[in-house]
């Protein structure tokens, strides 16, 4: 009885070396034109034919000696590694000779996000790659936007044997970019509606700006002047400050309206879209308040509902940066209300809401919040300058009608004790925050707690 | 307009190259009773066909142009076929060949490194040399170089005839393999 075997016959491999160079057309060409010259000589008797063929002949019986069999090795990489929309990004594509015979050639091209702005990054490189060598091309650039933006995929077109031989496409993989959003300076008042631990009977164990030592440190980026310990610094000739413990925990809760967007996404050096400005905003917001010792939180309202916990802190920043990266504005047909989404935010916390109000939800829900009693300011996110198309000769007064409804939307909010800011990064909050904090120290009726 | 624009300056060095060496090749391959002023213009339309697409079949028709042009001036006008003019036939015909080959490979809008051009001119130059060192002793062992049937150019002629169907050989198992 014959005994088959257990494992199934082994297929043979694939030969990629040899499939991957192929001869190109300038190789027909060269070997069709000198055996017709030849053929023609012998026919005609003529040996001048010859002396036309031999060029030809020369050329490519001496490429056919240098004849690439090898696959090359193509790397992508990228050195940045916390870009921030604005700075500068480099990007290398290494092409690798691993055969014994060089390459005339190496045609590469790299694929990249429209917000990566690299310096001849929309034109093919041409490098030479000699023996047992790798040659790399580098680009340099500004990233212009934030986001999650893609580098590559890099690919690369080798040709050897005097342009007889030449590689299918070889190509790599693509690389994730993140880069982060440019916080816009922002400075508020410190005036906090309501904080939750009170100043001078429990003290906080972050550090921050307040009353409570919690020891003596060199000084770094960020520290005020009038924190410096003289008598430390001259006793170490380097400077030192006294660093305090918050005596402050309010929670701040950043509310992004992502139900609607508008508005021309250029980058950092043109017009910014309503998402960019809330995502700027926020940001510069949370950067300010975490740097404060705050504790900073953030909900998006649309769709996805992403909520980050709240949290102080270096890290949080940091986080907090990382799911900006991700907000992107999905029109949701349900959207929870005020009251709903204040069931999940604390009574104390300062609520800014960075809305542009296109949609009547918002309103809605800006209503419902402080109606549960929630310490709430709006951030208007629509950018300056807005223009419409003109898609008949009604668009501009249908424009202005909106404009006018808009603005009677804000007073109404307004009426109902949520100030409306327009974003205008340093200062923007402070007037409203005043408010709050004027409302907050007045008697509440009814607010839940 | 603005593919046109964006055409780097390696890539247009290659295909000048190109269009002056088709172009030089069919002048000098041309009858002499023909060769007028009026004769540049469909030279330089050719020539020019040759530059503007260098990957596609019009570089095999123009070089077949420069052949045909070449046998009919010696055979149909019976002008004698010098040493020095065959030559530089000869050489036009591989730089349009060859150069046409390089072109093809770059895009019209690459940067091309420098290095690239040169090491191709070294090439080539080196291929020139070797041709004339053949062409060479063709000419000293022939006892007449005139385009008239001769033992030599039927020996000589089929032994290259051989050594071309070595490299058809060759090339075609690329693909086979």
């Amino acid at each position: 009885m014959a005994l088959r075997p257990a494992a199934p016959p082994r297929e043979p491999e694939p030969a990629y070396e040899e499939e991957l160079w192929v001869p190109t057309r300038a190789l027909s060409r060269a070997v069709l034109l000198t055996a017709l010259l030849v053929l023609a000589s012998v026919l005609l008797g003529r040996a001048d034919l010859v002396v036309l063929a031999v060029p030809l002949a020369i050329s490519v019986a001496l490429a056919m000696t240098r004849r690439p069999t090898a696959m090359p090795g193509l790397r992508l990489s990228t050195v940045e590694s916390f870009p921030v929309e604005g700075g500068y990004l480099g990007a290398t594509i290494e092409v690798e000779n691993r055969d014994t015979v060089g390459y005339d050639l190496a045609v590469l091209r790299v694929q990249r996000s429209r917000w990566l702005r690299l310096e001849d990054g929309d034109r093919p490189h041409v490098t030479l790659v000699p023996r047992g060598v790798a040659s790399a091309v580098e680009f340099s650039g500004p990233a212009v936007r934030w986001g999650r933006l893609t580098l590559g995929p890099a690919s690369a077109v080798l040709v050897g044997a005097d342009g007889l031989l030449a590689t299918r496409a070889v190509v790599t993989g693509a690389l994730g970019v993140k880069v982060y959003p440019m916080t816009e300076a922002f400075v508020a008042d410190e005036a906090m509606p309501r904080a939750a631990g009170l100043v001078g009977q429990h003290r906080s164990r972050r550090p921050g700006e307040g009353g409570e030592l919690a020891g003596v440190r060199q000084f770094g980026p960020g520290d005020r002047l009038r924190r410096i310990d003289w008598r430390v610094s001259l006793r170490t000739e380097r400077l030192h400050v006294a660093a305090t413990l918050s005596d402050r925990d309010a929670e701040v809760v950043l509310l992004l309206d992502l139900l609607a967007d508008a508005g021309r996404s250029e980058g950092i050096f043109g017009s910014a879209s309503v998402l960019d400005r809330t995502v700027r905003a926020s940001a510069a917001i949370a950067e300010h308040y975490l740097h404060l010792g705050d504790r900073v939180s953030l909900i998006e309202y649309g769709s996805s509902a992403r909520r980050l916990r709240p949290a102080s802190g270096r890290r949080q920043y940091i986080t907090v940066l990382e799911w900006l990266l991700d907000a992107h504005p999905v029109p949701a047909a349900q959207e929870r209300g005020g009251a709903q989404l204040a069931a999940g935010i604390s009574a104390d916390a300062l609520v800014v809401v960075l809305t542009p109000l296109l949609d009547a939800r918002s309103a809605g829900m800006l209503a419902g919040l402080v109606r549960a009693g929630r310490f709430v300011v709006a951030v208007d996110t629509l950018p300056t300058g807005l223009t419409v198309p003109n898609a008949g000769t009604w668009t501009g007064l249908a424009y202005r009608l909106w404009k006018v409804e808009r603005e009677n939307t804000i007073g109404q909010l307004a009426e109902h004790g949520v100030p409306v800011v327009a974003w205008a990064g340093a200062g923007s909050l402070d007037t409203v925050l005043r408010d709050v904090a004027r409302l907050a120290s007045a008697p509440k009726v009814g607010a839940r707690r | 307009m603005r593919r046109t624009l964006r055409t780097a300056p390696g890539p247009l060095a290659v295909r000048g190259i190109v269009f002056f060496a088709a172009a030089a090749g069919l002048w000098i391959a041309a009858p002499a009773a023909f060769v007028s002023l009026r004769l540049l213009l469909p030279i330089a339309l050719a020539a020019l066909f040759a530059a503007l697409f260098p990957g596609g079949r019009v570089v095999g028709v123009t070089m077949t142009l420069i052949i045909v042009s070449w046998i009919l001036s010696t055979l149909a006008f019976g002008e004698p076929a010098g040493i020095g003019r065959t030559f530089m036939t000869a050489c036009a015909l591989y730089l349009t060949h060859s150069a046409a080959a390089l072109a093809a490979m770059l895009p019209h809008d690459a940067i091309v490194d420098n290095q690239v051009i040169i090491r191709w001119a070294g090439r080539s130059a080196m291929v020139i040399v070797a041709s004339a060192a053949v062409t060479g002793i063709v000419v000293l062992l022939a006892t007449r170089f005139t385009p008239t049937t001769s033992t030599f150019a039927v020996l000589g002629g089929l032994g290259v005839v051989a050594a071309i169907v070595a490299v058809l050989a060759k090339a075609a198992g690329l693909r086979r393999r």
